[in-house]
């Protein structure tokens, strides 16, 4: 750690202890406070106004143009006060009494409002989409929820696309995000709670969970790390998934992302937790360990058999992606013992008058390839796929017939490239292809002797590793095995009564087991085709 | 810390630069040497090693079609050495690539090899030490030089090594060699002390040929078996498991020859003692095919006794081939090549225990009895 902390210095923060400023009885104190706290700030609106019989109330309403829905603060706010007010018109005594209370419970039609007397709040508030509405002689700020900009309407999410299966994803309101996992999860134990962090941005982040499902152990750590995270600012889910992950040295993943609802949904329902952070679609699951990687949403949707292939496919393509190019330097440099005749002498064939060696040879295959992903990622989609003609025929098609490059090399990395695409989690397939090129380092070395040295190294790293607590390679290294059903392959839905063993949650059942009734309502047709017989 | 780390990554730089890569030869730097030839020299003193290897560059052109025909497609060098080993490594003045023994094939011993008991022994002992040699190569002798098989361009295949592991392949069609290998070889020198059949293979014009075997005793060749003595012995030992019998049968005039087309063989044992002799007893159950006969007479094959006639004709047949290779082992070399030794040893050991120290003398005197019996299971589709 040490090593670490001095390359990239240890950053102390030191909160700046605040208490509010509490707001005075004088609208013109508070209203000259929050100015000058927004000062230059030419996009907040300040709007007086005069309501009672004689104008003789002195009222104010600040909000920032953008952030807020016009149509409510003229229809709910202004109108109400300006015209309806005067249309039926309280009592003059109420008014006399307690012009507050009669605004705030007579007259604002708007449907979310809070009160408060803070001036601080009152401005993270305004910054927040807020219209805050401030009253002469009163120190209560009326706030009324006002937010509504631009934002990009709900769309498939585009990273973990699924054929069978809902087609929403998340967005970049968290509001809306929120919403999104209610709707699937009815339950009034679903706890979403919120809050802010950030130093300056103040980004809502909401922690969800089911309250009598979730795994205490695990909630408690993400409530505690994500309390201690002091920063000036959050500006994607990547900022919390890397300040609460425990192991930042690893390359792999602690923290699920996932753009679904319906996964975000699934995983708190296991007894799971998950973060919603504003201003991005991605949601973070806790806690994530390596069989979590492999699943997609659609394993569940589809029948079992055909989802068991596809895990078992990609756990393949896993080991593929990690050490096909390793295999293959190390049987041509060192083992050609080890391939059938045929293809060494196939291999040897390819590879004659080749200028560079088998591991240079793929690590320039594999740097390119590595160089035309990133390149297409970065262009706009039409000159995208131009990149892929250009690297597909023009390097590899030329480099095989200039003869820099082995054929076998371009199928090599083809078959790579392919494989660390079938991974679901974006973040794993990362990590396989980073661990790729030590793995190519290790056999050009080593030759398989160095491959199973890494594949041990790998392993032991994997072992340590937790994530919330829940080691990361269970359920392998559990020993109740139950939890197998649902890695290399997913069992039939029917054997998924339990949460998973990983998590400690309160509430072990899931489902009512179906078997025997099913075996009864097999007999019952039998016995009634029987009936029909006779 | 820091000097902890520095350790570290000076163990690794150690363990990667100074260590790393002494192995390593590019898989384009080797030649796959797919067959050796051994022979001695004219004076007997020498051994002649030749290293059979294909031209890797000439492998792809000829997939792709056309490419300089003029070029070699396999490559045979011989160099003579006081011993295998520093033939093995002499030669490397005389070819740009490193020899690689991980995918040889086969391993040909000239007959002057085979008949000098001390150069035998000491190719034998070379064999066996080699870490990059297969177990599952095969040996062969050839009544010729190793040389003139190795250094011969065949039609058929070029690469002369695959050339004899395909021929290998499908031994089950004929049973005219013992699909025995090194592994086998080696084993049967070790348990008796320098006797092995060893197939044989001789060179045609344009074709190699593998038929019959050489007869190993006492790290010597004792002698060749012909196809009938070959096969009589691949009875005895349970090594047929396909091929043909011909049987006499009467045809519309004159005698005709019938194949029987062997597609299965059982074989069961048995061992005996009474009074002081040991009586061996191999039950030989064979199933197969009538493939030809003749043409008339498709429809009474069923008739009669027919199939009857042919079944007890080739137990006949079968019996007589392995009286000839118990009359060779048994009364003229009196070595027991036929695992009836094994046998006892393995499923009757109270009695190995009485025999095992004399089995070579007590060997010749075993009552051998064969029984077979052949059943035709099909006798052939007509269109």
């Amino acid at each position: 750690m040490g090593f670490f902390d001095k390359i990239f210095g240890k950053k102390n923060y030191k909160k700046e202890e605040k208490n509010g400023t509490r707001a005075s009885n004088s609208l013109k104190v508070n209203l000259d406070y929050i100015k000058n706290k927004l000062k230059d700030s030419d996009d907040v609106i300040y709007r007086d106004i005069w309501v009672g019989e004689n104008q003789q109330y002195n009222l104010a309403i600040v909000f920032i143009d953008g952030l807020v829905d016009k149509d409510l603060i003229n229809d709910h706010v202004l109108h109400s006060l300006l015209l309806d007010s005067r249309q039926a018109a309280p009592s003059i005594e109420k008014i006399k009494r307690n012009l507050y209370e009669v605004i705030k419970k007579g007259t604002i039609t708007g449907g979310d409002i809070k009160e408060i007397t803070d001036l601080d709040k009152c401005i993270l508030s305004i910054l927040s989409g807020d219209t805050a509405l401030l009253f002469d002689g009163s120190p209560e700020i009326v706030i009324i929820s006002s937010k509504g900009w631009q934002m990009r309407s709900i769309s498939p999410p585009e990273a973990e696309t699924v054929v069978r299966g809902p087609r929403e994803g998340f967005t970049e309101t968290i509001r809306v995000n929120t919403a999104l996992v209610r709707r699937w999860i009815r339950d009034p134990k679903l706890k979403i709670k919120q809050m802010q962090i950030g130093e300056r941005t103040h980004t809502d982040v909401a922690v969800l969970y089911i309250e009598d499902i979730v795994d205490r152990n695990v909630l408690n750590k993400v409530m505690k790390r994500l309390k201690n995270i002091k920063i000036d600012g959050i500006f994607e889910s990547g900022y919390i998934e890397q300040l609460i992950e425990e192991d930042w040295h690893s390359p792999f993943p602690q923290v699920l992302s996932t753009e679904r609802p319906d996964k975000v949904a699934a995983s708190l329902l296991e007894g799971r937790v998950a973060i919603l952070t504003d201003n991005t679609p991605f949601a973070l699951i806790i806690p994530t360990t390596l069989a979590t990687l492999f699943q997609s949403p659609e394993d569940y949707y589809e029948r079992w058999m055909i989802s068991s292939l596809l895990r078992i496919l990609r756990f393949l393509a896993a080991i593929v992606a990690l050490i096909s190019p390793a295999v293959y330097i190390a049987f041509t440099a060192y083992h050609p013992g080890l391939i059938p005749t045929k293809l060494t002498l196939y291999v040897a064939a390819t590879r004659q008058g080749m200028p560079f060696p088998a591991f240079f040879e793929a690590f320039i295959m594999e740097a390119t390839f590595e160089l035309l992903r990133e390149a297409g990622v970065r262009l706009p989609v039409p000159i995208g796929q131009t990149i892929g003609i250009v690297g597909g025929l023009i390097i590899g098609q030329a480099a095989v017939q200039a003869g820099i490059v082995s054929p076998l090399m371009v199928i090599v990395v083809a078959i790579t490239a392919v494989a660390s695409f079938a991974i679901p989690s974006y973040s794993a397939a990362i990590a396989f292809r980073m661990l790729r090129f030590i793995f190519m380092s290790l056999a050009a070395v080593f030759g398989l002797y160095g491959i199973m040295l890494g594949f041990m190294v790998v392993l032991t790293h994997l072992v340590v590793l937790k994530s919330f607590g829940v080691p990361y390679l269970s359920p392998f290294v559990e020993i109740d095995l139950s939890d197998l059903s649902d890695t290399l392959i997913k069992a039939p839905i029917m054997y998924f009564k339990n949460r998973p063993e990983i998590l400690d949650t309160p509430d072990r059942k899931k489902m009512k087991d179906l078997r025997e009734e099913k075996i009864e309502s097999i007999e019952d047709d039998r016995r009634i085709n029987n009936d029909k017989k006779q | 810390m820091k000097r902890k780390l520095k350790i570290v990554i000076l163990g690794i730089l150690i363990a990667l630069v100074l260590t790393g890569c002494w192995d390593k030869i590019e898989i384009e730097d080797r030649a796959f040497v797919m067959a050796i030839g051994i022979d001695l020299s004219s004076s007997n003193e020498r051994y002649v090693v030749t290293f059979q290897f294909p031209n890797a560059a000439q492998i792809t052109k000829g997939t792709s079609g056309g490419g300089g025909g003029s070029e070699k497609p396999s490559f045979a060098v011989s160099e003579v050495a006081d011993t295998i080993f520093s033939a093995s490594r002499h030669i490397s003045t005389r070819i740009n690539k490193a020899l690689y023994l991980g995918h040889t094939q086969a391993i040909i011993f000239g007959k002057d090899v085979v008949e000098n008991k001390d150069k035998f022994q000491q190719v034998l002992d070379s064999l066996d030490r080699s870490y990059e040699l297969s177990r599952k190569v095969y040996l062969l002798v050839t009544p010729q030089k190793a040389q003139d098989i190795l250094l011969k361009k065949y039609e058929m295949e070029s690469n002369t090594g695959a050339y004899i592991r395909d021929i290998f392949k499908h031994y089950n069609l004929t049973s005219k060699f013992p699909t025995i290998d090194y592994n086998k070889i080696t084993k049967s020198l070790h348990e008796t002390k320098g006797n092995a059949i060893i197939p044989k293979i001789i060179a045609g014009k344009d074709e190699i040929k593998i038929a019959g075997s050489a007869i190993i005793k006492n790290y010597k060749l004792a002698g060749w078996m012909g196809d009938d003595e070959n096969m009589g012995y691949m009875w005895l030992t349970g090594l047929v498991k396909g091929g043909d019998v011909s049987i006499n049968m009467p045809g519309d005039g004159e005698e005709i020859k019938v194949p029987f087309n062997i597609s299965n063989v059982i074989r069961r044992r048995d061992v005996k003692e009474e009074k002081g002799k040991i009586i061996y007893r191999v039950k030989l159950e064979v199933e197969g095919d009538i493939t030809e006969y003749t043409f008339e007479k498709h429809g009474e094959m069923m008739k009669g006794d027919l199939l009857n006639v042919i079944e007890r004709k080739t137990s006949d047949e079968i019996k007589e081939m392995t009286q000839k290779a118990i009359n060779r082992f048994q009364k003229e070399l009196k070595v027991d090549m036929l695992g009836i030794g094994d046998y006892i040893e393995k499923y009757h050991p109270s009695l190995w225990e009485k025999v095992g120290k004399d089995w070579d003398k007590i060997f010749p005197e075993v009552e051998i009895k064969v029984d077979v019996t052949s059943h035709v299971r099909r006798i052939g589709l007509f269109r």
